[in-house]
């Protein structure tokens, strides 16, 4: 997969988030904790399953950490880095 | 920590509750508890007889092939230095006319396909660092080969549904029969969950927590420990590490759910309930204020995402 800029990694992934969780709200601020949304953790292993395989990165279990998943900011952060660091 | 927990005046008003609730309220004339040889169940199991007496108390134990041989010695023990009556029935071929087995070793195996059901033992397990980093909760299999060697793989989010599913025929299964001992006696089924499971999600809806009488959910598991010492439970049973009995493999309940000695969990807990600032339990227990911030989150999240648990069916 090419590099993506913020906004796409953005948009992506809230288009995700919207079409896995019904309880998402798109417009809730992006530092909104995950669990806002209604991901339990069985909705965080469905995230890192999709992160893994949609962008095409491979996550271990000391990254699934609220400061790389935690919400949609931290996730934004998590991706950009890992792809285009 | 619990300044206010006063275990023998605990006590006394339990066994006071216990004989209200079981015989007035519910008009039972006993009651029957499932003891699995953990600290839970036998400091129900002593309460219940000092309140009912040792005639009106049934105990039932209920294993399955993967349960402890220890666990069915120390319930035995403990049943018989109380004199009350006892019930074995060993759930094994009705899980596994239910295809628990096949459908929990077939999850692990997809995770796993070097997992060999017959000669290996596996268990489910939590990221342990919880105080170390606000890691999530995401479950591992872990598999133990013959020689120890350990194979541990994340699970997907079917694998773990098809696992705990699984499982919990296994809670269910106990509770038809828990239902089936106390109905044919006219007694009430007694439940041994205290507040760690009850608030945190930590029971089988319809299973451990299908039960008529709750005496200890109120209960931090440190104060049932307190309780549980204060009332004469033998030591073997305090000493011994809570375990979920669940899986083939030992598997404590810290590493498979709260991810935390009991002790820091409830001082930190009661102190959050009691209204107390990060900083003032951090600087208690000699910890960090974000340390004190991260287990704060993990009970607030457990609470909200196992809410299910706990509701009862919705009507319109």
């Amino acid at each position: 997969m090419p590099s993506l800029t913020r906004p796409e990694i953005r948009e992506q992934l809230v288009s995700y988030l919207c079409e896995s969780f019904p309880l998402f709200n798109p417009a809730a601020p992006d530092d909104t904790p995950m669990a806002e949304h209604g991901v339990d953790s069985l909705g965080t292993t469905n995230i890192v399953v999709y992160l893994e395989q949609h962008f095409q990165i491979e996550i271990n279990d000391t990254e699934i950490t609220r400061a790389n998943l935690g919400s949609v900011q931290s996730l934004v952060n998590f991706i950009d880095k890992r792809k285009n660091a | 920590m619990f300044t206010d927990f006063n275990p023998s005046e605990e006590a006394s008003r339990l066994v006071s509750w216990l004989k209200e609730s079981c015989i007035t309220k519910l008009k039972r004339d006993g009651g029957v508890i499932g003891v699995s040889g953990g600290l839970d169940s036998a400091t129900v199991l002593q309460l219940a007889v000092n309140a009912l007496g040792a005639e009106r108390v049934i105990v039932a134990m209920l294993p399955d092939r993967d349960s402890s041989p220890d666990s069915a010695k120390l319930a035995e023990d403990m049943a018989s230095r109380l004199g009350v009556r006892t019930v074995t029935r060993d759930i094994t071929p009705a899980l596994g006319g239910f295809g628990c087995y096949d459908a929990r070793d077939n999850a692990v195996k997809q995770a796993v396909p070097d997992f060999d059901p017959v000669h290996d033992k596996f268990k489910i397990v939590l990221p342990q660092n919880l105080l170390e980093e606000a890691s999530l909760n995401v479950f591992s299999a872990v598999v133990i080969k013959p020689d120890g060697k350990e194979i541990r793989r994340r699970l997907s989010p079917s694998q773990v549904n098809e696992i705990v599913a699984a499982s919990n025929l296994k809670q269910r299964a106990r509770m038809m029969t828990l239902y089936h001992e106390a109905e044919r006696r006219n007694y009430a089924v007694i439940g041994t969950g205290n507040k760690n499971e009850h608030d945190l999600g930590f029971f089988v809806k319809y299973g451990d927590g299908g039960v008529d009488i709750q005496p200890i959910r109120h209960l931090f598991k440190t104060q049932v420990y307190a309780l549980a010492k204060c009332i004469g439970v033998p030591d073997d049973i305090i000493q011994r590490p809570p375990t979920t009995d669940t899986y083939p493999a030992d598997t404590t309940q810290e590493e498979f759910f709260y991810r935390l000695p009991f002790e820091l969990l409830d001082g930190i807990w009661d102190a959050f309930e009691k209204k107390q600032s990060s900083e003032k339990i951090a600087s208690s227990f000699n910890l960090t204020v974000e340390q004190v911030n991260n287990v704060i989150a993990d009970i607030q999240n457990k609470q909200r995402t196992t809410e299910y648990l706990r509701l009862s069916p919705l009507v319109p």
